[in-house]
């Protein structure tokens, strides 16, 4: 464990490192065209944040951080199900009231 | 570590910025989990791991889950591309 | 005895490495294609490989004690949970896709319901 003290300074670059992939991951949120590609990328987020918080789980040498790490990893995967579930059946609502005006419209003619 | 604290804070203002332009509320709420996300690796560093544990049970759970469901009940969960239809 | 610790650390630090260099594979891969449902083979590749031998070199580091098996027990839930999320983001993408043919060629029995619905 006086290894991981004495060469904190990896740790420190790694985490540097996974802080700038994490804003690329941010930007690649706030540009994806479709909910999906923002989907995704809070996905990302949420795992290279899991990352980040066992490395600094290490450092620290506290086990208890790696709670948080238990509970990003469901929450990310809670918030994916629940998104996708609510969102499909917004959207098929929608497509099928669509449908109904159109047929009216088609009986409206056909009269 | 400082470097890593100021890539944080920085990643925030972005955060906090790009929610209030984005035109669609969904995309609002998936960045306020990123914020959340990010906020309760600061609390860890800030050498609070009990707010860091509620900051991820309630921002990234409860609230952000709240909100997609009260966007069902507001129907307002439009793309932008729906909406000129 | 040291040399154990040596070996330990220096493994350690290798896998949480090639972890961090499958992130950044992962992240070169979201940002260079264009389609979500190709984008999102990189991203899943990162959920399950990336934090996995991340996690593994973080276990070794930390030698054998409680956290081991908390971190054990957080690869174990992703490797169950990612592909499931990465399925359902997939069907999402489908469904609220209309315009779908453009982006990549469907196989031939949707193709025929799609032109008679």
């Amino acid at each position: 464990m006086e290894l991981v003290q004495r060469f904190e300074w990896i740790f420190h670059i790694i985490l540097i490192i996974l802080a700038l992939m994490l804003v690329l991951c941010l930007i690649r949120a706030i540009i994806g065209p479709r909910i999906a590609d923002r989907l995704v990328s809070v996905n990302m987020m949420g795992t290279m944040v899991m990352v980040i918080i066992s490395i600094l789980a290490l450092i620290m040498d506290e086990g208890y951080l790696l709670d948080i790490c238990l509970i990003y990893a469901m929450i990310s995967f809670l918030a994916v199900v629940v998104l996708t579930r609510v969102y499909t059946g917004v959207y098929l609502e929608a497509k099928q009231k669509k449908e109904k005006q159109k047929r009216e419209v088609q009986k409206d003619e056909t009269h | 570590m400082l470097i890593f604290e100021y890539i944080l804070l920085g990643f925030l203002v972005v955060c906090a910025i790009s929610v209030s332009f984005s035109k669609n509320l969904l995309n609002s709420i998936l960045i306020f989990m990123s914020y959340s996300l990010v906020m309760s690796i600061i609390w860890i560093l800030l050498e609070s791991p009990d707010l860091a544990i509620t900051e991820a049970a309630v921002g990234a759970g409860v609230t952000s889950l709240l909100f997609f469901v009260t966007l069902k009940k507001i129907h307002a969960m439009r793309e932008e591309g729906e909406e000129d239809e | 005895m040291r040399l154990i610790e040596w070996a330990q650390f220096i493994v350690g630090t290798g896998l949480l490495i090639t972890g961090l260099g499958i992130f950044f594979i992962q992240l070169l891969g979201v940002f260079k294609f264009k389609y979500i449902l190709n984008r999102m083979h990189a991203a899943a590749m990162g959920d399950t490989l990336g934090i996995g031998i991340s996690l593994v070199g973080l276990m070794i580091l930390t030698g054998f004690n409680f956290t081991t098996l908390k971190m054990g027990l957080i690869i174990v839930f992703l490797w169950l949970a990612s592909p499931v999320s990465s399925h359902l983001i997939a069907r999402l993408e489908v469904t609220t896709n209309e315009h779908l043919k453009e982006f990549c060629e469907l196989p031939e029995d949707t193709k025929e319901e799609e032109e008679q619905c």
